[in-house]
């Protein structure tokens, strides 16, 4: 008998062994394996069909999402030297989200071309849309514009993969010409004129380019222009059909990408439009509106569809020094003040997220240039002022606790005073208080920091922003002050990365008034708990080092910023003693200080998680007992104390004890908030859970639909909270078994919503899919559970996640085709067809399709 | 002093006894690297493993002057790494959802921060037992394993480090890769993440 490892080893041997052999050969070695050993040579043959099945597919690389290798081909197959019908591949000049692109010529009897082929990744294409392509090819080789690159040819090589051929190009991408030859503004728009010229003879041949970035235009050593790719995006694309929502334009670069190329909207002109504001602002600054770099292709899409660009000028750092020199500028200010005005005006037009605000064409945006050149006032500037707080007021979903004009007439206040550049005292005072009632108003209208409510909030931060930004060089100190300020506001609504940024400026403003180093040390702690929360935590930790060295080592703001460090790092220990440090130090402090109330929260949260729920109980009692002795009892503190107790209390004591507590909860936070507030969802999520455990089933089920109705009127229809609460919703019905018709409601909306905000939240459908299946199997419902898990997108999205999902949704699949009786001889003909369908997605499954040998097969 | 640079030296000569004093400087790094990046994306766990060890690598760098010649050395050893912040981060998540039900585990985290979607990654605990257990039969293609899900490296690079030619590194991988599916029961295609 062999032990379990000698066995793998002789497997290993065996396997090694039949790879080289051809079948025939193979099958001669296995059967002298099975006279030997029958149930290793079943194993043999297990791992020898297991390796064609994977073969050519790419390991996850550590966890989850990892990249994949940028192509599915083989990387020998393209090479220099490789014909492809009459062109020779010569160099490999790229390679990109989109495919590999070369160099190669073509020849001819009497001539020889240049060109550049461009080979695009399988797995971007749908063959349908490919062969649109070849219609679509006469209208977009007929594209005659100086600045546009022509398209020669688009075809497929043997082994299936697309590639366009397209004149090639000898250029520099835009933004390096401009910088290499140091041209100022007014030669850059100039420039940039060329591209527009372009770009509208494209559009007037009914051609979009959908994807404009500065590497798609070229400049030769002449100075002329040239667009690369034009319209071969298009094919590319999605399918004409809104649920696809799949198939959206993924392999674009989704930093160039407009809102509506994200979201699965029509595709027009004002796509190309967003994507000239995009290159127009990077050409002038710089800079990209975001830091797209460092962010996830999710962040990116949460940027582009939601956030508005900051302005150009905010990009320009301190040490921009070689930026503002290659556009001309001595100095960086003088580029920030270049960067301001009817150009920053100009480029936000362009990057409106709703296409119908931005240039109508592309000769309006160019009319605007030219007056710019000509330095004549440009059309639109003064409704513009106003934009944002129209945007905000339309959208003030926030107001459940506030009214949207309160809301307005601090914040304009707020950029008011600030504009003027105070200087003094009383003014100064004024402005600080102002700011101080806007903290507060931002605290009252979202108490508990939900991520993604703060949409509107944010857009009201970041119009005071430019005002402030004014005040960095001529009034250090105010700025300091009410950069501090409004960092700790941005902090408070989950902006964190805005917040760290804020409060780092801040810090070298009061290191340049000369401040007081209490000051400034207070504001680095204040970063290092933004660098925290924004999961920068060595930054982090550095910043505490500065202030410890300028003596606040002792201070309670020091000691809670310290300990959330180490909470956040998982060092639950050390964070502990940290807590307790900033607990005892901010006894002598009234409860309504902010330090003392979030030292005691992180403190017993620290605690649970250490498992120490007794000691967190008390700790919230005490705190409780503390905050009774001075403030009313209705307090909104009180309250908010009392809500994030009753989880620790529902763990500490047991459900039983919990449930009284959180209906009292619940109807202080009626009272306080409102019913529809996200306090009010997550204390009614609270008590709904202590009731389902509690064993109060059907009570805990009306307090979780009240939870979900309160969601969705404080966050929206679409935010993850409000979907998986109404999924748990669902599941809790379907327990209960008596209110089929809301579960299966539920089970619909959530699948569809979740469906269509999949790619920026990852909502886990094809989990909600299968529940959903089996609910409809209990009801007796085989041939709707078929058409649900038939659904175009079902099965792919299955295999996409976890081996035991995919299991789940194929033996899902196997029992919904029993019950629909597929098994027949001839099965109902309603159902026919799907029973078809089903049968060819279980063959499909059980058998992978052997893919080509690639570049995986060592 | 550049304590790692040597180590790293004597690890790529050969001397096996100075993994352990490499992992204390680097496994923290890795550790609080990787956290970071679980936060920045909201607690779903998307790990990249090159750039978690370019970006260790950095930080020593600039900290303790490593020396970048010894890159693919150092990612090799990163790898063995970032397998144990991996499986320690995924234990330390169970323990701290042990108990209750699972539904209302998502609904407890929302109010920290954006609960991890379910479903959405692969069982590395379960890989990890299993290539724990395929070690024992067949340590270097386990150590081929390692480097093709924990590191950044490319199957030359790999082919490098293990002191082998990439044909052997090739044949090793799909053994173990076919094993392993095998084993962990990996229904075809799950790993294709295209």
């Amino acid at each position: 008998m062999k032990t379990p490892a000698e066995r793998i080893r002789r497997l290993g041997e065996l396997f090694d062994a039949a790879l080289d052999l051809d079948p025939v050969a193979r099958e001669e070695l296995l059967a002298r394996c099975r006279t030997e050993d029958a149930s290793l040579a079943d194993e043999l043959v297990r791992l020898i069909e297991r390796d064609r099945s994977l073969l050519g597919s790419e390991p996850r690389t550590a966890l989850g999402l990892v990249e994949t290798s940028l192509d599915a081909l083989d990387a020998d197959a393209l090479r220099p030297g490789v014909r492809l019908g009459s062109y020779t591949l010569e160099q490999e000049i790229g390679s990109g989200g989109m495919g590999r692109v070369f160099r190669a010529t073509r020849s001819g009897h009497d001539f020889s071309q240049e060109v550049a082929i461009k080979f695009v990744r399988r797995d971007l294409l749908h063959p349908a849309l490919l062969r649109r392509f070849s219609t679509e090819r006469a209208i977009l080789a007929a594209l005659d514009h100086p600045g546009i690159s022509r398209l020669i040819d688009a075809n497929t090589t043997a082994d299936g993969t697309p590639y366009v051929v397209m004149e090639f190009v000898r250029g520099q991408a835009i933004d390096g010409w401009a910088d290499a030859r140091t041209l100022g503004m007014a030669e850059r728009l100039v420039l940039f004129r060329k591209v527009l010229a372009a770009v509208a003879h494209a559009h007037r041949n009914l051609v979009v380019h959908r994807d404009i970035k500065a590497s798609n235009v070229l400049v030769s050593d002449d100075g002329e222009i040239r667009l690369l790719d034009f319209g071969i995006a298009k094919p590319l694309g999605r399918l004409g059909n809104a649920n696809a929502t799949q198939t959206m334009d993924r392999f674009l670069t989704p930093s160039s990408a407009a809102p509506e190329q994200l979201s699965g909207g029509p595709i027009t002109v004002a796509c190309d439009i967003h994507a000239l504001g995009m290159l127009l602002y990077e050409l002038l600054s710089g800079r990209l509106p975001f830091a797209f770099a460092n962010m996830t292709p999710g962040e990116i899409e949460t940027a582009i569809r939601q956030l508005p660009p900051p302005p150009m000028a905010s990009r320009v750092g301190d040490a921009d020094l070689v930026l503002a020199q290659a556009r001309g500028c001595t100095s960086v200010r003088e580029l920030r003040e270049a960067l301001r005005g009817d150009l920053e005006h100009i480029v936000q037009r362009c990057l409106r997220k709703l296409p119908a605000e931005r240039y109508g064409t592309v000769d309006q945006l160019d009319h605007d240039i030219d007056c710019v050149l000509k330095e004549q006032p440009i059309r639109e500037r003064q409704s513009d002022r106003w934009y944002r707080w129209r945007k905000f007021v339309s959208r003030h979903r926030v107001a459940s606790a506030l009214s949207a004009v309160l809301f307005l007439t601090i914040a304009a206040a707020v950029v008011a005073i600030v504009r003027q550049n105070i200087a003094i005292t009383h003014e100064r005072d004024r402005a600080q208080r102002a700011v101080g009632l806007l903290k507060n108003a931002f605290a009252a209208a979202n108490p508990t920091g939900i991520t993604g409510a703060n949409v509107t909030a944010r857009s009201v931060l970041e119009a005071a922003r430019p005002s402030l930004e004014t005040t960095f060089d001529t009034q250090p100190d105010v700025y300091a002050e009410l950069a501090g300020t409004l960092a700790e506001v941005e902090l408070a609504v989950g902006l964190s990365p805005q917040a760290s940024d804020l409060a780092e400026r801040a810090g070298k403003a009061a290191e340049k008034a000369g401040l007081p180093p209490e000051r400034l040390g207070s504001l680095l702690v204040l970063e290092a708990r933004a660098r925290t929360s924004a999961g920068e935590y060595s930054t982090a930790e550095q910043r505490l080092e500065r202030a410890a060295a300028l003596g606040l080592q002792a201070t309670a703001e020091w000691e809670l910023a310290m300990g959330m460090l180490c909470y956040h790092r998982s060092d639950t220990q050390r964070a502990i003693g940290y807590l307790q440090d900033a607990v005892r130090d901010t006894r002598m402090r009234p409860p309504s200080d902010d330090t003392a109330v979030l030292a005691r929260l992180q403190l017993a949260g620290a605690l649970r998680t250490a498992d120490r729920n007794q000691e967190a109980l008390t700790l919230l009692d005490q705190t409780l007992a503390w905050q009774h002795a001075e403030l009313a009892s209705d307090h909104p503190r009180l309250t908010l104390v009392r809500l994030y107790r009753l989880d620790t209390l529902r763990r500490a004591r047991g459900a039983a004890a919990a449930v009284p507590e959180a209906r009292k909860v619940v109807a202080e936070v009626d009272r306080i908030y409102s019913p529809t507030s996200t306090v009010s969802a997550q204390a009614r999520n609270s008590l709904g859970v202590a009731l389902t455990e509690a064993g109060q089933r059907s009570e805990g089920v009306q307090a979780i639909r009240e939870s979900l109705a309160a969601w969705r009127s404080s966050v929206g229809p679409d935010h993850p909270n409000t979907l998986r609460t109404a999924f748990n919703l669902a599941q809790m019905l379907t327990d209960l078994g008596d209110s089929d018709d809301e579960a299966e409601a539920l089970y619909r909306d959530v699948l569809d919503r979740g469906e269509r905000i999949r790619e920026e939240s990852r909502m886990p459908t094809a989990f909600w899919r299968n529940h959903f299946a089996r609910f409809l199997l209990k009801n007796r419902r085989a041939p709707d559970a078929l058409t649900l898990l038939l659904d175009p997108l079902a099965e792919s999205q299955a295999r996409g996640t976890r081996a035991n999902i995919h299991a789940a949704y194929l033996s899902l699949l196997r029992e919904a085709a029993e019950s629909a009786g597929c098994l027949a001889a001839t099965p109902p003909g309603d159902v026919a067809e799907r029973c078809r369908r089903a049968q060819e997605t279980l063959e499909t499954s059980a058998n992978t399709a052997p893919t080509a040998e690639t570049a995986n097969n060592g | 002093m550049s304590s790692i640079t040597e180590l790293l030296d004597r690890w790529k000569r050969g001397d096996r006894s100075v993994e352990d004093a490499l992992a204390t400087d680097i496994y923290p790094v890795l550790r609080e690297l990787a956290r970071a990046q679980v936060r920045r994306h909201g607690g779903a766990l998307t790990l990249r493993a090159t750039e978690l060890a370019n970006e260790a690598y950095e930080r020593l760098h600039a900290q303790q002057g490593v020396n970048w010649q010894n890159r693919a050395h150092f990612h090799a050893i990163a790898a063995t790494l970032m397998r144990r912040v991996v499986v320690d981060y995924l234990r330390e998540r169970q323990a701290e959802k042990r108990g209750g039900d699972q539904l209302f585990i998502a609904l407890d985290d929302m109010s920290q921060r954006e609960a991890p979607s379910q479903g959405d990654h692969v069982d590395w605990l379960a890989v990890d037992q299993a290539l724990t257990e395929f070690a024992q039969a067949a340590p270097e293609a386990a150590r081929v394993v390692e480097l093709r899900l924990f590191s950044g490296l490319t199957k030359e690079e790999i082919a490098e480090v293990c002191g082998s030619s990439r044909a052997t590194v090739g044949r090793q991988w799909r053994f173990a890769r076919a094993w392993l599916a095998e084993r962990l029961d990996v229904v075809p295609g799950d790993e294709d993440a295209g």
